[in-house]
């Protein structure tokens, strides 16, 4: 992993660290919800799973900033 | 003229999705058309594969799980397959609600006969957790379902394949608002993966496509 994306992982870690115990998601081809905790260890883990939680808060930052949202 | 739900139901997900779903088919009986739902193990491949050739559906929605290249059924059997038996959505309006189906199985079947509308990523959903048990109480994952209804609903209503879709994602905005002014601690955190579904959701194809025309 490079310097970028350690620092990508770790704003996006910050982010899910400061979430609400009680969110559930679910994404892409898992039938189940994820936790807070689940959504953790798939970024720490650089899961297929947690890449895309990565692009999906990078995604929304950057319509933040652009005010597209 | 006839419509086809493909409704699986076999995991927290799909049972979302289908849940959320029986409301269309009512709508769709109410509009007058002959509608047809293959529910739970009948979302198979060869039940469904066998119902759209022996029938002329205008409008076909799948639920379920998928990837860029397929649309899943009941425990997630591959029904279609692109270069496979994708030709079965030939000259329809399609709506996958199914992760990234529209990537490269959408992009492949639209032309300017044939419709596709649904999310070139993954599709998100988020749930309530005090709402487990039941899910027509779930207000999280209404926020998220909500749209996609209003999508079919515009489509069996005689919009354009485009307006349905302008009218989901304005739905979509609608609900991120919701989101920011909602009390509750857990409603900002859904935010980022609403405006997900916003950004993947697209329609592919004939965009002027009408149901009843």
């Amino acid at each position: 992993m490079g310097k970028k994306e350690e620092i990508i992982q770790k704003i996006v870690l910050e982010r899910i660290k400061s979430m609400s115990p009680n969110v559930k998601i679910a994404l892409g081809s898992k039938g189940g919800f994820l936790s807070k905790d689940d959504l953790l260890k798939e970024v720490r883990d650089g899961t297929p799973t947690g890449k895309k939680v990565i692009d999906i808060q990078l995604r929304y930052m950057r319509a933040l900033k652009e005010g597209i949202v | 003229m006839k419509t086809l739900f493909v409704r699986p139901s076999h995991d927290d997900v799909t049972s979302y999705l289908f849940h959320y779903s029986k409301e269309l088919i009512k709508e769709s009986e109410l509009k007058g058309f002959t509608t047809i739902s293959k529910n739970q193990e009948d979302a198979n491949r060869n039940v469904v594969v066998n119902v759209i050739e022996k029938n002329d559906f205008e409008f076909i929605m799948f639920n379920g799980h998928g990837n860029t290249s397929m649309i899943c059924g009941h425990n997630d059997e591959t029904i279609i397959q692109l270069g496979d038996n994708d030709n079965l959505l030939k000259r329809k309006v399609i709506y996958a609600l199914s992760c990234s189906s529209a990537a490269e199985l959408g992009r492949s079947v639209a032309d300017e006969e044939t419709t596709f509308i649904g999310y070139v990523d993954d599709f998100a959903l988020g749930m309530d957790v005090y709402s487990q048990t039941s899910i027509h109480r779930d207000k999280r994952a209404r926020l998220f379902l909500e749209p996609s209804n209003l999508l079919v609903k515009s489509l069996l209503k005689g919009n354009s394949a485009k307006s349905a879709v302008d009218k989901a994602k304005k739905m979509m905005k609608d609900n991120i608002s919701k989101l920011r002014t909602d009390p509750f601690p857990d409603a900002k955190d859904y935010i980022p993966y609403l405006f997900n579904n916003y950004m993947v959701l697209e329609v592919l194809g004939n965009k002027k496509a009408r149901l009843r025309e």
